[in-house]
């Protein structure tokens, strides 16, 4: 059993890659909505963008930023755990997520002036690991006896989110700016999250005295008090959690781009900047102190007539424990986007993105795509990343409209198609429809375009 | 997100991979303190001097039983012939009323040499019957000076109507709760019990030979004293017994200490107030190994005895008399040599008469004994082996563990040298394994000065590695039984000193090795 659930683990591990929601290849997809998502100041290519439920977005992503599963094979079909150990960093990363659109429609309200509302839903989950964490549990703490090994920044966070958003876009067909933004309203349905500020763990060399400063907080909120409730799921319990608005958050994405001249632009973006309250059930579980455990004192247990247990609470007294029921904030987790656009050619672009998530610590990535449009009812994207301590990460994208219907796949790893090779990737598809072609004036209209 | 690479679940294996864990099991102190005082304060206290210099004193208190449970008053029967004489007999007959006055003056039976000047009654019954066959009306004032409550005496009256019978048997009763008994005569008497009876016999009709009984008997029964006041005699109590557990030694199984000035105090407390003493038919020390060595004394105290104990003067209060046995005037050092775990005795009260006529008892007088072991821990340990079991030791247990290294320290402030080893014990107790495979481990005491003060502490290490087929064995067992052989620095020659801040601090820690491995 343990050997299952060990492989399934480093399957999952290893598997979809991507970071979370980081996806380089999408903002080059101008004429999708969903680029929006990571540019609020990418420039559409319709006066008129409608998303309907289920089909317009789907997306999951995965990223395990230590290793690949061929990283611990150490022959075919035979894993090696201490081979991990070889591939931790000091600070390690998992994410998996997934998020669909439940709604969205732009449109041009006049000349260069757009907005938009959408609606989305996301569940993500993180799990933020030191490298002395993976050394613990592969190794023991045996072979690092008279050492410390430091548990700090060991973090778990899983959400599951509804964001409600209006945005803005302003264009410029004389200037060179173009600004978007976006601001959304979180509607928090369920959350956990476990932060360890300071976790660690000595072994002294001498008689293996173990030693602990922990400082760490678990918050929940869940649709249940998971302390008092007993869990009773049927259709209203379905209907009141998705309908629940006790956990709110705000949010907003900025964006705006810059042409340099007819060739070369910039854009920035930053997204994500926002948080939710989680009040709904809200537990809070904190854990501090400085305690050392030196081993059961028998003759006092026996002379004093203690139970054992008496003992360990006595040792746990050490420890602050206390359990809230207080309010908590959780920020998201923000992104910056920062890309180059060079119009090589009338139908071809070279984009270059410099990207940067905070979580735990700075998590940057690096890619170069370069972007074919053919007429007006495709465009090809191909797109080298560095991310995650990977070079091995080919991505593509793919708009195809033949009529009102757009239809588009993106993807920043192809080569996950081999899952077992790669640490992240990522997917998001869907199908929106899409009117009114936005002729660009410093440009000649194509053929097709008169018809 | 699917994929074109195939992987046979059921073909993927793992490597075996080997952590290791090292975790602390035992960290325990002990010192003198720890060992003596864990079971009961009321029977050991553990006191330092000014220099920290331990005293372990065990003590007990056993009392004899109290003296209404041992000395009875009897019960007493008074009896006069209240007949008629011719003359009245006659008078009686014509119709004329007679009176006959009766002071009498009885002797108290008593006990045991009792001389008894009065006794203050917490129970007791009074009664007074007539007995006659006389055919005539009989009235009686019964006044019994010799009974008084609150100054006034006991009096009682007794009616008889004649209505034809035979023969009659007619009693009164009183209750004697709260009345003092004079036994005192004319007041410089014992034993003695002063009672008036005024007979008034009216004529009913009826002819009487002047023959007929007219008897009146005074019985005084279950008699309960609050207080007896005179010479109370001669008494020896039922032997009671007393039990010094001296815990500190109570799992040795050999031992040989000669402590330089252990003490052992007697004190007895008496609340009789009369000449007493005690006889101690039993007074020896006793190890858990079965070895018995009886007290001797050159001193005040006599072994068995007689010993003679001071009594008090006044009524309610008590006298102390005091014995000490010390390594001068007793074998006390011979008999604490064994490591005795016990110190037990027996005692034999007694109650001696002198004719004094100002002694008393009161009901709850008694003899308590107080019993006293100081011992300073100041002392040559030739040997002293003692054993002890670690209870609810919860070892890993886990199919992956291939060895694992017990690591042993001990730091050994003592003034001792401790020869200790392990057994691992099974739940009937049987041993299963030895925790040290060298055999037992000398642990060193501390660097001792020439006054057998410890100036630094001994510390060893011992490290025992158990293979995966040893640790099997142990694995779950839970109790560990640790044996060690102690001695005074020196091969225990040099006289050494414990202080409370000598200890001996065991530690075992375990080095887990394990191999996870999946078929």
């Amino acid at each position: 059993m343990l050997k299952k659930i060990i492989y399934c683990l480093a399957l999952f591990f290893c598997w979809l890659p991507g970071n979370g929601q980081s996806e380089l290849n999408l903002p080059y997809l101008n004429s999708v909505y969903q680029a929006s998502y990571n540019n609020p100041a990418a420039k559409p290519d319709h006066k008129f963008s409608l998303g309907l439920p289920g089909i317009s977005s789907i997306y999951f992503g995965a990223a395990n930023t230590a290793f690949r599963y061929y990283d611990i094979e150490r022959v075919k079909d035979t894993i090696s755990l201490p081979k991990i150990l070889e591939k931790v960093k000091k600070n390690n990363y998992i994410y998996a997520g997934a998020n669909t659109d439940l709604f969205h429609l732009r449109f041009q309200v006049k000349p260069n002036y757009f907005i938009s509302l959408h609606a989305r839903e996301m569940s993500d989950f993180r799990f933020a690991y030191p490298e002395d964490m993976a050394k613990f549990l592969i190794e023991g703490n045996g072979k690092y006896i008279g050492q410390t090994l430091d548990l700090s920044g060991l973090r778990v966070e899983a959400t599951h989110y509804r964001e409600y958003a209006v945005g803005f876009l302003k264009t410029n067909d004389k200037g060179p700016f173009t600004f978007g933004g976006r601001f959304k309203f979180l509607q928090g349905m369920s959350n956990v999250n476990m932060k360890y500020k300071d976790l660690k763990l000595t072994t002294d060399g001498d008689m293996y005295e173990l030693s602990s400063q922990p400082d760490g907080v678990l918050n929940s909120s869940m649709p249940y008090d998971i302390d008092n409730d007993s869990i009773d799921v049927d259709g209203n319990f379905v209907k009141d959690y998705l309908t629940n608005f006790n956990n709110k958050g705000f949010a907003i994405d900025l964006g705006a781009s810059y042409q340099y001249n007819e060739k070369l632009s910039f854009s920035a973006a930053i997204n994500n900047i926002g948080f939710i309250k989680w009040k709904q059930n809200a537990r809070n579980y904190r854990l501090t102190g400085d305690s050392k455990f030196k081993g059961v004192d028998p003759f006092e247990l026996e002379y004093e007539y203690e139970e054992a247990e008496d003992y360990l609470d006595t040792l746990a007294e050490n420890f602050n424990y206390s359990e809230t029921n207080d309010t908590y904030t959780n920020w998201l987790t923000p992104q910056l986007y920062l890309t180059a656009n060079y119009n090589l050619f009338t139908q071809t672009d070279i984009f270059a993105t410099i990207y940067m998530e905070k979580y735990q610590t700075l998590r940057p990535g690096f890619t170069v795509a370069v972007s074919q449009k053919a007429a007006r009812f495709l465009q090809a994207v191909v797109s080298y990343t560095y991310q995650y301590n990977s070079f091995t990460n080919l991505g593509v994208a793919l708009v195809l409209k033949p009529g009102p219907v757009q239809f588009y796949i993106a993807t920043d790893n192809l080569l996950a198609i081999d899952p077992l090779s790669v640490k992240h990737t990522n997917l998001r598809f869907g199908i929106n429809i899409v009117a009114g072609k936005i002729r660009t004036p410093s440009k000649q209209p194509l053929s097709e375009d008169l018809n | 997100m699917t994929t074109c690479i195939k992987r046979d679940f059921d073909k993927v294996g793992i490597d075996p991979w080997e952590p290791s864990y090292a975790v602390p099991v035992i960290n325990g102190n002990l010192n003198m303190k720890d060992l003596a005082e864990h079971i009961n304060e009321d029977e050991i206290n553990v006191v330092e001097d000014q220099n920290n210099l331990y005293y372990l004193i065990y003590r007990d208190t056993v009392q004899s039983d109290i003296a209404e449970n041992i000395i009875k008053l009897p019960n007493q029967l008074f009896s006069t012939n209240a007949g008629l004489s011719a003359g009245k007999n006659s008078n009686l007959n014509l119709g004329i009323p007679v009176t006959n006055t009766y002071n009498e003056k009885s002797d108290f039976q008593a006990e045991n040499d009792q001389e008894l000047v009065y006794a203050n009654l917490k129970g007791g019954i009074l009664t007074f019957t007539l007995n006659t066959n006389l055919p005539h009306h009989i009235d009686i004032d019964l006044t019994i000076p010799s009974l008084t409550k609150n100054g006034v005496p006991y009096t009682q009256k007794l009616q008889y109507q004649y209505q034809g019978q035979t023969a009659v048997n007619i009693a009164v009763t009183g209750d004697l709760n709260g009345y003092k008994l004079d036994l005192s005569g004319n007041g410089s008497e014992t034993n003695k019990v002063t009672w008036n009876a005024v007979v008034n016999y009216s004529p009913s009709g009826n002819i009487s030979v002047g023959n007929e009984s007219v008897i009146l008997n005074l019985a005084i029964t279950d008699l309960k004293f609050s207080l007896l006041y005179g010479d109370i005699g001669n008494y020896t109590f039922p032997e009671f017994s007393g039990r010094i557990k001296i815990e500190i030694f109570e799992n040795a199984d050999q031992g040989e200490i000669i402590f330089n000035d252990p003490r052992l105090k007697v004190e007895i407390d008496n609340t009789f107030g009369a000449p007493a003493g005690f006889d101690l038919t039993k007074f020896e020390t006793q190890t858990d190994y079965g070895q018995i060595v009886p007290f001797t004394s050159s001193g005040a105290l006599n072994i068995p005895g007689p010993n003679v104990i001071s009594y008090p003067k006044t009524i309610g209060q008590n006298s102390m008399t005091n014995y000490l046995l010390n390594k001068t005037n007793s074998n006390i050092v011979d008999a604490f040599k064994p490591a005795p775990s016990a110190l037990n005795f027996a005692v034999v009260p007694v109650i001696t008469s002198d004719g004094t006529k100002t002694n008393f008892i009161q009901d709850n007088s008694q003899i308590k004994v107080y019993a006293e072991a100081e011992i300073p821990l100041d002392a040559t340990i030739k040997i002293y082996s003692l054993q002890d079991t670690i209870k609810d030791i919860e070892l890993p247990d886990n199919d992956y563990i291939e060895s694992v290294l017990f690591k042993i320290k001990n730091t050994n402030t003592l003034p001792i040298d401790v020869n200790i080893q392990g057994y691992w014990l099974d739940e009937n107790n049987q041993r299963i394994d030895s925790l040290l495979i060298s055999g037992t481990k000398l642990i060193n005491s501390g660097a001792i000065d020439q006054n057998g003060n410890v100036l630094s502490p001994g510390i060893q290490y011992q490290e025992e590695f158990f293979d995966k087929a040893r640790y099997e064995k142990i694995k779950n067992l839970t109790k560990l039984l640790l044996v060690g052989d102690l001695k005074s620095s020196n091969q225990g020659n040099t006289p050494v000193k414990f202080y409370s801040y000598n200890e001996l601090n065991l530690q075992i820690s375990i080095l887990v090795n394990g191999k996870v491995e999946f078929e």
